[in-house]
């Protein structure tokens, strides 16, 4: 069997669900991208939307004493629900007024999504692919491989969920410094000495030998598939290395801190400078931000309070980074941006003895764009932070024992990133249990 | 005339089977003269060679046949050469040389007769039939596969005995086998498996079993990450953490100000607070260093000591090197050391711990020392995998059962749950919930764990316990409790922890983890455990997960993947507990299996290809690893001269898929455009320095040992030179010897060199610059002067300043091989560059 005969095959058996780069197609389509730019923000241990964009100021039973409590205590301490002038509900906790105030125009909130679990690794996994069994790829992967073809750094990733399912490989882009030194291997240390270690020509020679070379790998069809596999990665990362030049144009002078006021670590607004930087170079279609700290056991309100101060830190610091890169370097990054912040699930409606707060399924999806969306607040829970269900036209229904009513889903949550990130193409090999209801109109 | 033809046939065949002659005793032994055809793979060499042979014999020896019915055990399948392909194996595996010697009537006789002399081509084509199939099968030179006779796997072909001890060697040892070496294993299995064990021995192999421990229990977070292990370990607890830090510290800030006061840089003293600050640095980083690598000590310790595996649970002991020895223990030891020798890593125990402020361990629970049970005790690695008051030591269990009983309980019930149960259920631990499957297994051990606090202190509520006070506070709480009522009582499995009173101290034991490791280790799932803790290290991936979308396209054949794995780990840890928790043994059988040595396919079919598609060569090598074989293979290090470590474990190691065990804690297992980039800048960095190295007046080359600076590759025997260094060059850096890549790297080679030679003005020089040279821009060609090995007895550095230009060797006197105007050296740089980027360098 040839290897193009193999490779459809494959493709028409389901194993191969794109063919994605390989052989000299990734050295083809190697162009600048100008497309929409899929972020996806994790909130990592499971973030307390009832703090945040599921506001619930009021009481209910702790099932482990049979006690009424406070969901929250800035609101036993007379803190009440706050709403934008958009319409948005948000708790007057951590940084949210100011993260709503600022960003609440360019939201739409889905609450009320079930995780159908309490287990991170298993949450993480439902809520970023759209299911619990293992292998779906991540929308930020699928979205990469649909419009990222030859672009040296496609899909950035720095840590969450971030499985390729083969189609696509992920870069974690760190320390700017010795970045500069990766942009073109083949120039010494400009700021020791600006010359190149090979003239031209001959390294025309070597790249000549090779892909030669990459192309009799690639045809030894009984070569086990690891091998080949990454000779088919290395072809398609060396095919559009060449555009890594044009990070230098966007390279910030000031590298964004990796602390924050208070002297905490706070990688975020670091990853997010890079992750626009390589953006605007053309060279990123999707990335993976992580904003670690959410899975407060103990110490809810000081240490959910904190990543949630960081993770707004973060997402105010996004839209006007991306603008004042825009400003100075004529690009359109606001416009294309396209932005998701979920977590594994939610947190319990009540405090644990140790003023923590423990796994709770129900969790909430915020989309961001400029110019915000028709709908900003899709499903919902009940007062005491309980499964509600929507309606087919996915207005909420208020009656939770309406079996008509269709809970939201991780399935239905990818569905719509899927969509959104025009990935449904790719996206067709992992196909979705999502039943009846479709969120894919509110995008 | 039909009836007849088939009568005489009938008649003929009956006489062949039963005549009888008297055996061969005066021709030579056929296997003596066999050997076996490299070129062949086992299935062609059996179908254009045996077959042919074997077909003769099917009259007799098939099932129903005469043979079978006298007792023969060859019985072939007249219609089908892979089932007798099959059945030769199972033969020659039963009885040997009788598939050669019994139709020669070498020596023995035959119930057909003799069907051809020993000496006859035939002969020798079953003699080498039986090398080849027998149990320790000679194996070719070159970079041949061999077929995997493993079961799950005979669809696959195996890289050689030779170029397994070699990926293995650059893995284990970071250094090339010897060609004495891989000689000596080729013989057969045996020799092979003693070859594997002997690798496990030195500081590159230490270094590789800390290292794939870490990528499981990541404790070097407290080592590179943000937080520091003394500030997350120190406090209350342990009293004596910061001591020899605090007094190296003012010990430098009292110099220091001395140092001011005598107003002079350079007065005697401020050379002592300059020292001192050096020593005071030191100490702070190697008490980190002592801290976060304490469990990855342990199991170097272990291993490298040949205790048995199961120590790393149940050592009554706690490793330790002078910086944390004389701070949590100094009474153990009694052999005298060296302060400062962070290399010095002795068994200890916790002495100078303090349940509360100033009030001691021994005179809140009358011991003398914290209680050990190896990993499960140690600081870090509890302050790695923290608890709180509702996680209660869960996270602790559940991560105990995945490093040490191979068992994922998060994986054990991979589905939605009952929604209503996950919101109304309080106590997951409690019989009647779907969460009590997985809680059950869980809270026992996490109750085992009673006696450690959340980051990992014993007994840390004042001595008394590791209660939080909120609990001891409610009416739950009885007094002496060591754990939850209402929560799973400690214990393992079906069996409770001996309890003093219910719910309170261990009894008969240190502790609950003392108790915990003993039945951990006596559990059959710890050999499990163990094939899956060393998994990732030596295969570079984890264990195939179970398929579970029965609806996915590929359900079936990755089911039969997973199966057929599962076997060989099964059998593994067979292997395992029969050596005594020996984890030589089990590397060893990891090693010799497909999983490290598969490199071909011998079926087509697409959907079984892509179910093994992590098999085998090809695993992407960590920035730790390629740094090693680069030093391995080439001899030299990619390091610059003030850095401490190599550039690939510093400003690269994140972009090549490093871990700060903190944030980042998974390997990719692809390459991208960066990692791309850090190779190329690797070969870039490198290639030239070294070919001016190795062509060195006086220097004995590594790479180059063929040729000089002067073959020239127009010529017969220049081409020939070349040739042969280039397969010693390709079987170095990526383990084959493939004439199609020396006849594509020789093209290389050439076509460089003529592409210098055809320039109008070629440079004589290894280096052509704008700031040197007045080049033009495109071309530049920078080459780094560098003495790559300054230790030995030969200076490199070019020296303009009194050059005789009578001949290009006696210009070499001073300016070495930087001076080529014959064109040679830089062709060898493209070569080398080209080998050094290419996906055989950057994978084993």
């Amino acid at each position: 069997m040839h290897r193009r005969d193999l490779l459809k095959a494959m493709i028409a058996a389901g194993l191969l669900p794109m063919a994605t780069g390989f052989g000299r197609r990734a050295l083809a389509e190697t162009t600048r991208y100008e497309g929409p730019i899929h972020f996806t923000v994790f909130a990592e241990g499971g973030w307390d939307v009832t703090s945040l964009c599921d506001p619930k100021g009021g009481t209910r039973v702790d099932p482990n004493t049979g006690n009424t409590v406070w969901i929250n205590h800035w609101a036993e301490q007379g803190g009440s629900v706050q709403t934008t002038a958009s319409g948005l509900d948000y708790a007057p906790f951590a940084d949210n007024a100011r993260l709503f105030d600022t960003l609440g125009e360019r939201m739409m909130v889905i609450n009320g999504i079930d995780a159908q679990t309490n287990a991170h690794s298993a949450g993480v996994r439902h809520t970023f692919s759209g299911r619990f069994a293992d292998g779906y790829p991540a929308v930020t992967a699928l979205a990469a491989t649909q419009h990222g073809q030859g672009l040296p750094l496609a899909f950035l990733s720095n840590g969450g969920y971030r499985e390729t399912a083969g189609l696509t490989q992920f870069t974690l882009m760190q320390d700017p410094n010795a970045l500069r030194d990766l942009i073109d291997p083949n120039r010494f240390h400009p700021t020791w000495i600006d010359t190149q270690f090979h003239r031209t020509d001959s390294l025309a020679l070597i790249e000549q030998a090779r892909q030669a070379r990459l192309d009799r790998l690639q045809a030894r069809t009984a070569l086990t598939r690891r091998l080949t596999q990454a000779a088919h990665f290395l072809e398609s990362s060396r095919a559009g290395r060449d555009q890594l030049a044009a990070l230098n144009e966007f390279m910030p002078d000031e590298l964004a801190p990796v602390t924050d006021a208070d002297g905490n670590w706070h990688p975020l607004l670091r990853q997010i400078q890079l992750a626009l930087v390589s953006a605007a170079a053309g060279l990123t279609v999707s990335a993976d931000l992580v904003q670690w700290g959410f899975d407060t056991h103990a110490t809810h309100d000081t240490d959910q309070g904190r990543a949630l101060t960081q993770l707004s830190d973060g997402l105010i610091y996004l839209w006007e980074e991306a603008a004042r890169m825009d400003q100075q370097y004529g690009t359109n990054l606001v416009g294309r941006l396209r932005l998701v912040v979920a977590s594994d699930f939610g947190r319990t409606p009540w405090y644990n003895d140790g003023e923590g707060k423990d796994h709770w399924p129900l969790g909430s999806a915020i989309l961001m764009r400029d110019g915000g969306f028709a709908t900003n607040t899709v499903g919902g829970t009940t007062g005491s932070f309980e499964s509600l269900g929507v309606n087919s036209d996915l207005s909420l229904n208020p009656d939770p024992n309406d079996s008509s009513a269709s809970i939201i889903l991780p399935a239905h949550l990818q569905q719509l990133l899927r969509y959104w990130a025009g990935a449904e193409e790719v996206g067709s090999d992992f196909p979705l249990e999502t039943g009846t209801l479709d969120l894919r109109s509110l995008v | 005339m039909r009836f007849f033809l088939i009568l005489a046939i009938a008649v003929a065949t009956l006489a062949g089977c039963s005549q009888g002659f008297e055996p061969v005793r005066d021709k030579p032994d056929p296997l003596a003269s066999a050997k076996v055809n490299c070129t062949q793979t086992d299935s062609a060499f059996f179908e254009k060679s045996v077959w042919p042979v074997l077909t003769q014999c099917t009259a007799c020896h098939q099932t129903g046949g005469s043979a079978p019915a006298q007792g023969a055990r060859l019985v072939l399948d007249p219609v089908s050469s892979t089932n007798s392909l099959a059945a030769v194996r199972d033969y020659v595996a039963l009885a040997g040389d009788r598939l050669v010697h019994k139709p020669t009537e070498y020596q023995m006789n035959h119930g057909g007769g003799g069907f051809f002399d020993a000496d006859s081509d035939d002969a020798l084509v079953l003699a080498e039939a039986v090398l080849r199939f027998g149990a320790n099968a000679p194996q070719c030179s070159g970079d041949e596969t061999v077929e995997s006779r493993e079961s799950g796997y005979d669809d696959v072909n195996l890289i050689n005995r030779a170029r397994t001890l070699r990926k293995a060697s650059l893995l284990l040892a970071g250094e090339l086998p010897g060609l004495a070496a891989a000689d000596a294993v080729r013989a057969d299995d045996t020799a092979l498996r003693s070859a594997l064990r002997e690798l496990m021995a030195g500081p590159v192999f230490e270094a590789w079993l800390k290292t794939s421990a870490n990528d499981h229990l990541l404790t070097r977070k407290y080592l590179t990450g943000m937080t520091e292990a003394q500030e997350a370990l120190g406090g209350t607890y342990y009293e004596g953490l910061y001591d020899r830090t605090s007094v190296a510290f003012e010990a430098s800030d009292q110099a220091r100000l001395a140092c001011e006061s005598s107003g002079d840089p350079s007065s005697a003293e401020c050379v002592e607070a300059n020292a001192l600050q050096q020593t005071a640095g030191v100490i702070f980083r190697e008490t980190q260093r002592a801290i976060a690598e304490e469990p990855l000590e342990l199991i170097r310790h272990v291993v490298t000591t040949d205790r048995p595996y199961s120590d790393v649970l149940t050592a009554d002991y706690r490793m330790m090197n002078p910086f944390t020895y004389e701070v949590l223990d100094g009474e153990t030891w009694v052999a005298p050391y060296d302060a400062m020798d962070p290399d010095d890593w002795r068994p200890g125990q916790v002495r100078r711990y303090r349940v509360d402020w100033g009030v001691s361990l021994a005179a809140r629970t009358g011991r003398n020392t914290l209680p050990s049970a190896g990993i499960l005790s140690s600081p870090v690695f509890q302050l790695r995998f923290p608890s709180t008051e509702t996680n209660r030591n869960r996270a602790r269990a559940r991560w105990t059962y995945n490093f040490f009983l191979g068992v994922d309980i998060e994986r054990l019930a991979v589905r939605a749950m009952d929604p209503e149960e996950l919101q109304s259920v309080t106590n997951p631990g409690a019989p009647g919930s779907s969460c009590f499957g997985c809680h059950s297994i869980m809270d026992p051990v996490a109750g085992a764990f009673q006696n450690w606090g959340n980051n990992g202190h014993y007994l840390d509520r004042r001595g008394y316990d590791a209660l939080p006070q909120t609990y001891v506070d409610s009416e739950d709480y009885v007094e002496g409790d060591r754990w939850y009522r209402g929560q799973l009582a400690p214990g393992f499995g079906t069996e409770a922890l001996p309890t003093l009173s219910p719910y309170g101290p261990a009894n008969g034991h240190d502790d609950g983890l003392t108790w915990l490791a003993e039945r951990i280790v006596a559990d059959p799932r710890f050999a499990e455990g163990t094939v899956k803790f060393w998994f990732q290290g030596v295969f570079g991936r984890d264990p195939l997960l179970q398929p579970l979308a029965t609806g996915d396209a590929d359900y079936d054949d990755r089911r039969v993947a997973w199966q057929a794995e599962q076997a060989l780990m099964s059998d593994w840890a067979q292997s395992f507990r029969h050596s005594d928790y020996d984890l030589k043994v089990l590397l060893v059988e990891m090693m010799m299996s497909p999983l490290f040595r598969a490199e071909t396919f011998s079926t087509l079919d697409a959907g079984r290809q892509a179910a093994l598609n992590t098999l085998g060569v090809g695993r992407l090598l960590t920035p730790e690893q390629l740094d090693r074989k680069f030093t391995a293979t080439t001899g030299y290090s990619w390091k610059l001269d003030w850095q401490n470590d190599p550039q690939l474990l510093e400003n690269y190691y994140l972009f090549y898929g490093g871990i700060d065990s903190d944030g980042i804690t998974e390997r990719p297992a692809e390459l991208n455009s960066l990692m791309t980039s850090v190779s190329m800048r690797l070969a870039n960095e490198m290639a030239c320095s070294i070919v001016l190295n190795e062509f060195w007046p006086g220097v004995s080359p590594t790479l180059f040992s063929g040729v000089t600076i002067t073959t020239d590759p127009g010529t017969e025997a220049g081409e020939a030179a070349v040739r042969d260094t280039l397969r010693s060059l390709i079987w170095r850096l990526w383990g084959v010897t493939d004439d199609a890549e020396i006849d594509a790297a020789w093209s290389l080679y050439k076509a460089l060199y003529d592409q210098r030679m055809g320039w109008d003005e070629p440079q004589n020089y290894l280096e052509w610059t704008a700031l040197w040279n007045d080049a033009a821009p495109a071309e530049e060609e920078y080459c780094g002067i560098r003495d790559l090995n300054p230790d030995d007895s030969v200076a490199i550095a070019v020296d303009w300043s009194n050059v005789d230009w009578s001949t290009p060797q006696t210009a070499r006197e001073s300016l070495g091989s930087y001076y080529n105007p014959e064109q040679t050296l830089r062709p060898w740089v493209g070569v080398l560059i080209y080998l050094l980027t290419d996906i055989q360098f950057l994978t084993e």
